[in-house]
């Protein structure tokens, strides 16, 4: 008989460091599939196709060779078959739509140290874009080729000044390709891509700082949307701002952030800070003019709208892009992680592990929380927390503060929730509510409310909140420097059902314990009410000026990722106090008999039944101020871990004794329910996990990820077995991620290239391959002439009566459009035309020496300047042909024979 | 022949229903995601599904890179019978291929994949086929079918057995009567072993691997039992090797000439309470012994359970571990239709809900033998139009409300009810006089009284009784008090020290009494409800003392200001007035009024006139 030996320890596991999740879906314009099915959305550096039909990810598109950051994607209209992309360096790569292979990649011609900053294809083989320089506060306007790279033409006199909020529409004036500029002015830029000298710079009216442009595919028309909310739709000869009539709608009181026009041009679509979608009626359905619809309540600020003939898809600030037809009605959701709002995203919000679902528990948007499936990478629900409206802006206070869910617990066995949820603006009297939530995994919200406690600390916010293995009884400490124990009771009549209840056991302090409570000045000032007087309209500074500090307009157009929305002492309003006994964490031991909780540099021990004090533990390393603690489990359940801002340090419970100290600067400290692990994270973001036996970690990760980009707040334990480690960390942008241990799996997937669908019944009387060589009949007298048909019809209805005609306003608008005659195509000018060349060749002398050309698909200097290109080709061609080939007389003149 | 199977991460679960749809629920969230109906589904319906995982962009083959899961995409391979294999994408909801065989045209009886070797599927004309998805054509096809004489079967189920030997050879199960393992290799297939025999033509096959042993966990359509057997490939299975092979080995079979292994009786029997509907297996190294985890789920709807230590071979069947069972709260079981493994330790148990498809994860209970989950609510009796109010006013009640600072739960009024209080009663509330009452009592005992309010729960009797604060009448009506009526009381003062300070005052006085009288009882009960009580009113008398320093203070200043302002009163009308006028025609104006007043709606006039007239009369007087 042996005794078989463990192995010998030195099961040395590779640990992988990934991200995990929370990546930004919303940063760029998503673009439609020329097929419809799908949505292309650019997710930092690769490009995630989506179904539309069922919101899943079908594909994945990667560029060849490695980028920081794609800028735009775009199908261009002449070869909509093939995906071009531009990187932020100045990378075009083209994928092949059918099977997501990369095709083509082109390095544009840009000065070092250059970024792109917009893509436009004006079609397959030319691009627009916009770059900045550093050093330069003007931005560069260029067109460049998508096949060669080159710089095909470097539009000097459209120069924006330098803005993060650069927008950049192509359309089309008059038969030529126009660049509409807007960069958060009030000058609107329309620069003539064909013709570099027509351009104007168009001022919105009262000159209101513009957001957004867009313009219309197919007449001469540009919209564009203003800091007052208004949508203005400029028509006309764009190149002359004397010819240009607007058309202004005003729904939207607070700054619209996109705006677009359906693929016709009949409805122009805006959206904002309102959270709402408005389709506005134009154009050629004039009759139905006044006509909006809406999408009302959206979950966040609208930042980008694409449209196709069938959906519109609202990118929107909560990471999420919401498809809707074209009816306005909402089909589907496309969600990631994160989404935080700036007031929760400096709160920290929750990262909890919730076992049963093997799910990770976090903040989402404003009032949210998200259960997020680390199994499958798929957001599974978003719970409503605070049950609340959203608060509406208003021009004088753009980001209400708005409730915020701030602490939340999960038992071990993930039974139970509590949540806690705050707002104190310093005006009203700060809401707080204690939320206790029972777990119902069958059902389809998988948390119900079960106990709602309003101001369970008396209006102070709740600091730190635990609950025990089995979801029996939970402690809150709240900045009253008290902490409360709460008790799951039976609350059903005959004891024997099951209706449970939370209620208040007792309130435990370490002070006087006379009332800490709220005594701000601001409290007890009058809500003014006649300051901010309703329906008054204000000349609010950010309307109009353009502020380079602070420009709160272009805060809010990158709310996402903007962390300096919140200011700090709006969150320290609540407070005028001894901060000595200041509560830090708290934490229940692993048999639920002892209750560790900070208050100030006291670490102070209960007894969870008699709830009393039973032991204050104090060193002075410890000092100023504790933040968490957490008791060890299994083998290590007699050790108390407690971290300060400058150290981490264990306790032995049986000798009352700091048994090792570090000086680290924790921020996140957690500990394992099954093991005797715990892990702490760092400022520099250094991960050690260790176990309080001995003060050599179990394994050290030094400088997961630059700190400058964000440190990491929360850490949790996910399901792991035996010596595994695996944990979910939270960085303050709320992009998770993960140190799991490696797998290796060789696998290789397989590739369905080749479709072969059944056909339908129709489709198989058509041959594969058509030919025929039937010449087709040529026109005889049969044939309707339709011109005709349409003049002798137009006469013979406008010679009936007036008040038999029906109203104009039913009338085909088609019809009307014949009867008014504009739709007649201008025959071209044979006076221009038949002026020489030499006119132009002298006057651009100054011109050639300025502007660089090169590359073969260049037009000549001379050429840009005559009015129609393909004219005078045909000209020239057709005076090729008529003329003598070889003109004895010239050419002996000219090689002087 | 898989009719119903999970995703390989176990997001999905589907299967074909009777009438040849296939249905995909998300196990996650227990939504049923996704229907299809393929085209003629009622002539030739799909006979078997397979989940696969396959991509569709080109360039996210790079070796080396991670690839997160959503860019594997979850498809469903569908069999039918009149011979094709449908590529039904799930996260497109469309079908994505069609694969189909030109030459035959028989039903495709089993499909199988590995992300390793591929799909293979079998037809009825016991030929299997390994396709190459990426053309959607056949790369190998295979014959393995048997010549035998007694019983003629269509092989109906065929599984992969993964290796790790350096070979192109691939390896199948393939189980009609007769179960056999083939070895595939250059369109040519050989028999290596068999195993056994099997009482249905239907098998059901699932593999389980550990490093470099693989197992096979084989089941029959109309058996109670699993045969656990081994059929780890090893070298001599290797096609070189293949002129010497098992010339050691005894030949138990002579109708097969080729001389493979047969193998009798496998290394384990596990025995079902009924057929096996769907098995899961999971093999872990655990301390260097191998754990073998296996979960069935029978015709039955009953789930097995079966952990073991996997140690030589045993000829005893196995009996499960745990038997779990779903129940609704009436006794109505809620058949178990499938279950997996996830490795996470846990079980993933499906099961019908009445109509709907319910996933829940269940920890199995080793201690006992059967682990009954009661699931669902009763039958609801119909009641038609107000189901739907019900459950809006079920879902308002469950939420309980607590006072700020966590007070005691009060009962609130349900607004729109109607408060109907006698008349009778609201005049007694009115003439409620304690100092009076308790000088009408009978005697200063109220313990009766007490006794009967508490029993009863009425909030009238109980208030009348405990208002009196007097702590003479308090003492000796608790001391009289029986210790069964303790708790309740203690119940009822902490509900009334949350109420107003007259209120609460009396509690002091009666819980002073109370601890006086039964301490005994206290401590012998502690931990019990009563303590909770006492605790709660601990807290609550602190919550308040902790306000008695402040409010003593404002008293005194407030004391202080109201003597100092009555005292001032008090002189200023001690102060002889420096002008008494009697005025003696008032007796005549008190005589007036009644007769102008009776003109309700000129009322102020009217006054206004007499105030005049008076003044009048005044004047007149005093000129």
């Amino acid at each position: 008989m042996g005794v078989m030996v463990n192995g010998d320890g030195g099961k040395s596991v590779k640990y992988n460091f990934y991200r995990k999740a929370g990546r930004s879906i919303i940063e760029r314009r998503p673009v439609f599939s020329p097929d419809g099915e799908s949505i292309a959305i650019i997710v930092e550096n690769i490009v995630r196709v989506y179904n539309i039909q069922t919101g899943e990810c079908v594909r994945i598109l990667e560029t060849e060779s490695p980028v920081n950051e794609l800028i735009a994607i775009q199908f261009p209209e002449n070869e909509d078959y093939n995906l071009y992309g531009c990187s932020d360096t100045g990378y075009v790569t083209v994928w092949t739509w059918a099977n997501g292979a990369v095709l083509r990649e082109t390095k544009l011609n840009l000065p070092t140290n250059t970024k792109v900053l917009t893509f436009d294809l004006v079609d397959s083989t030319e691009c627009c874009i916009v770059t900045s320089q550093p050093n330069n506060k003007f931005l560069n306007l260029n067109t460049y080729s998508t096949k060669t790279g080159e710089l095909l033409y470097d539009y000097r006199d459209t120069k924006p000044m330098y803005g993060d909020m650069i927008c950049v529409s192509l359309g089309w004036c008059n038969g030529d390709r126009y660049a509409a500029v807007s960069n958060g002015t009030k000058v609107l830029s329309i620069q003539n891509l064909q013709q570099p000298h027509l351009k104007t710079r168009i001022i919105n009216h009262n000159g209101y700082r513009i957001m957004s442009v867009a313009a219309h595919q197919k007449t001469n028309a540009v919209a564009i949307t203003d800091t007052l909310g208004r949508a203005t739709v400029i028509r006309g000869n764009l190149f002359d701002y004397k010819q240009v009539a607007r058309e202004v709608m005003h729904w939207h009181f607070l700054p619209p952030l996109a705006t677009c026009f359906s693929l016709q041009g009949n409805y122009l679509y805006t959206g904002g800070m309102e959270k709402v979608l408005v389709k506005w009626t134009i154009g050629d359905l004039a009759y139905r003019a006044s006509e909006k619809n809406f999408i009302p309540r959206l979950p966040g600020m609208i930042r980008f709208i694409t449209t196709n003939n069938t959906h519109v898809a609202l990118t929107l600030t909560n990471n999420s892009v919401v498809i809707a037809n074209a009816q306005l009605r909402v089909l589907g959701t496309l969600l990631e992680c994160g989404g935080v709002s700036p007031a929760s995203r400096a709160v920290g919000g929750a990262l909890l592990h919730v076992p049963p679902l093997s799910a990770l528990l976090t903040a989402a948007r404003t009032g949210h929380l998200q259960l997020y499936s680390t199994n499958t990478d798929k957001v599974l629900y978003n719970l409503d927390i605070t049950g609340l409206n959203n608060l509406p802006s208003e021009r004088w206070n753009l980001l209400p503060l708005e409730t915020e869910v701030t602490c939340a617990a999960v038992s071990g066995n993930g039974d139970w929730l509590v949540t806690s949820e705050y707002r104190n603006d310093g005006i009203t009297y700060p809401e707080e509510k204690l939320k206790f939530w029972a777990a119902q995994y069958k059902n389809s919200t998988p948390f119900q409310l079960n106990t709602c406690v309003n101001l369970s600390h008396g209006g102070c916010n709740v600091v730190s909140l635990s609950l025990n293995y089995k979801g029996d009884f939970c402690v809150s400490a709240g900045s009253d420097q008290k902490f409360r124990i709460w008790k799951k009771e039976n609350t059903s009549p005959s004891n024997k059902g099951k209706k449970f209840a939370w209620s208040c056991l007792t309130a435990c302090y370490y002070s006087s314990g006379i009332g800490q409570f709220i005594s701000n000045d601001v409290l007890n000032g009058f809500k003014d009410g006649f300051k901010h007087k309703p329906g008054r309209d204000e000349d609010l500074p950010y309307l109009r000026e353009v502020d380079k500090k602070d420009d709160v307009i272009k805060k809010l157009f990158n709310i996402h990722k903007e962390q300096s929305l919140v200011n700090d002492e709006a969150n320290r309003v609540c407070t005028k106090r001894d901060s000595e006994f200041d509560m830090g964490g708290v934490a229940i031991s692993q048999d639920g008999s002892l209750i560790a909780a900070w208050f100030g540099c006291k670490l102070t021990l209960w007894d969870t039944h008699l709830c009393n004090l039973s032991t204050t533990l104090s060193h002075p390393a410890l000092r100023p101020k504790g933040v968490h603690v957490q008791f060890g489990n299994r083998d290590a359940a007699h050790y108390l871990v407690c971290t300060t801002e400058t150290c981490l340090a264990v306790w032995s419970l049986l000798s009352l004794t700091v048994k090792w100290l570090v000086q680290i600067n924790p921020t996140c400290l957690v500990s394992h329910r099954f093991s005797n692990k715990l892990a702490v994270v760092t400022t520099n973001n250094d991960l050690h996990v260790f176990s309080p036996h001995s003060s050599a970690p179990i394994l050290t990760k030094k400088r997961l990820l630059d700190p400058s980009t964000g440190v990491f707040k929360q850490c949790t334990f996910g399901t792991c077995f035996d010596d595994e480690i695996r944990l979910y960390l939270m960085r303050n942008d709320s992009e998770i991620y993960c140190l799991e241990p490696e797998q290796t799996e060789e696998s290789h997937l397989e590739v369905i290239s080749h479709r072969k669908l059944p056909t339908s019944n129709f489709s198989a009387l058509l041959a594969e391959q058509q030919l025929s060589e039937v010449t087709p009949a040529t026109a005889d007298g049969n044939v309707i002439d339709v011109n005709n048909l349409a003049g002798s019809t137009i006469a013979q209805f406008s010679l009936a009566s007036p008040h038999m005609v029906p109203p104009v306003g039913l009338l085909c608008t088609t019809f009307l459009q014949r009867l008014s005659g504009t739709e007649d195509i201008e025959q071209l000018d044979d006076t221009e035309e038949d002026k020489p060349m030499e006119i132009d060749e002298d006057s651009s002398d100054d011109e050639d020496a300025s502007s660089k050309l090169n590359g073969p698909y260049a037009p000549k200097v001379t050429e840009l300047w005559t009015p129609n290109y393909e004219a005078v080709k045909e000209k020239k061609l057709n005076k090729m042909m008529h003329e003598p080939f070889l003109d004895l007389h010239s050419s002996s003149s000219l090689f002087g024979v | 022949m898989a009719e119903a199977a999970f995703s390989v991460d176990g997001k999905y679960y589907s299967a074909i229903t009777q009438d040849g749809r296939l249905r995909i629920w998300d196990t996650e969230t227990n939504v049923l995601k996704q229907e299809y109906t393929p085209d003629l589904h009622l002539t030739s319906p799909p006979s078997c599904l397979q989940w696969i995982s396959a991509t569709q962009s080109a360039n996210t083959q790079k070796g080396g890179r991670r690839k997160s899961i959503s860019e594997e995409t979850h498809h469903v391979a569908l069999g039918t019978t009149s011979g094709k294999i449908l590529i039904y994408s799930v996260s497109q909801a469309k079908v994505e291929t069609v694969l189909s065989n030109e030459n035959s045209h028989s039903g495709i009886t089993s499909l199988d994949w590995h992300s390793k070797y591929g799909l293979y599927s079998c037809s009825k004309e016991n030929s299997v086929c390994e396709w190459d998805l990426q053309s959607s054509l056949i790369r190998y096809k295979y014959n393995v079918s048997v010549e035998s004489k007694n019983k003629h079967g269509n092989i109906r189920a065929i599984k992969i057995v993964p290796h790790k030997q350096n070979t192109a050879a691939r390896y199948l199960v393939a189980a009609s009567y007769q179960v056999k393992l083939w070895r595939l290799h250059d369109g040519e297939a050989t028999i290596i072993k068999n195993l056994g025999h099997n009482a249905a033509p239907t098998a059901l096959l699932s593999i389980a691997t550990l490093n470099d042993v693989c197992w096979l966990i084989e089941g029959s359509q109309n058996e109670r039992l699993l045969s656990f057997w081994d059929v780890t490939i090893s070298d001599e299975h290797v096609p070189q090797m293949n002129g010497d092979e098992t010339p050691h080995k005894k030949q138990r079979r002579k109708s097969i000439s080729k001389a493979p292994v047969t193998t009798a009786t496998p290394t384990y029997n596990f025995v079902l309470e009924d057929a096996p509907r769907l098995v899961d297996v999971e093999l872990k190294s655990e301390d260097g012994a191998t754990r073998l985890s296996l979960a069935a789920a029978t015709r039955s709807g009953v789930v097995h359970y079966y952990g073991l230590m996997l140690n030589g071979s045993s000829t005893k069947p196995i009996k499960p571990s745990v038997t779990i069972q779903v129940t609704s709260a009436d006794a109505r079981p809620l058949p178990l239709q499938c279950c997996r493994l996830p490795p996470k330790g846990d079980l993933l148990l499906g099961y019908w809900n009445g109509p709907v498809m319910t996933f829940e994860r269940v920890i199995p209970d080793l201690k006992t033998k059967t682990q009954i989950l009661i699931r669902g609510e009763k039958e609801a009796k119909k009641k038609g139009k107000q189901d739907g109010k019900q459950g809006r006013e079920n879902e308002t009640s469950q939420v309980t409300y607590v006072e700020p600072l966590g007070g005691v739960a009060r009962k609130r009024a349900t607004p729109g009810d109607k408060v109907e209080v006698p008349m009778e009663a609201r005049l007694a509330n009115l003439a409620l006089d304690v100092k009076g009452r308790s000088k009408s009592a009978v005697s200063q005992n109220l313990t009766k009284l007490l006794m009967q309010g508490l029993h009863s729960k009425d909030k009238g009797i109980i208030l009348t009784v405990l208002q009196k604060d007097d702590p003479a009448v308090a003492l000796r009506t608790v001391s009289n008090l029986p210790a069964d009526y303790v708790p309740q009381l203690l119940e009822q003062l902490a509900d009334m020290a949350t109420r107003k300070t007259s209120q609460c005052a009396s509690v002091c006085t009666w819980l002073s009494a109370v601890v006086r009288c039964h301490s005994a009882l206290l401590l012998a009960t502690m931990g019990s409800r009563a303590s909770d009580h006492l605790t709660q009113l601990l807290a609550i008398f602190t919550n308040r003392r902790s306000h008695l320093c402040q409010l003593l203070n404002l008293k005194g200043r407030l004391d202080l200001t109201i003597s100092q302002r009555s005292a001032s009163d008090i002189a200023q009308d001690e102060q002889e007035p420096v002008l008494n006028y009697n005025d003696s025609s008032s007796d005549e104006e008190m005589e007036a009024e009644p007769y102008q007043s009776d003109s309700d709606a000129s009322w102020g006039d009217d006054k206004f006139e007499s105030d005049a007239s008076a003044q009048e009369e005044a004047d007149s007087d005093g000129d």
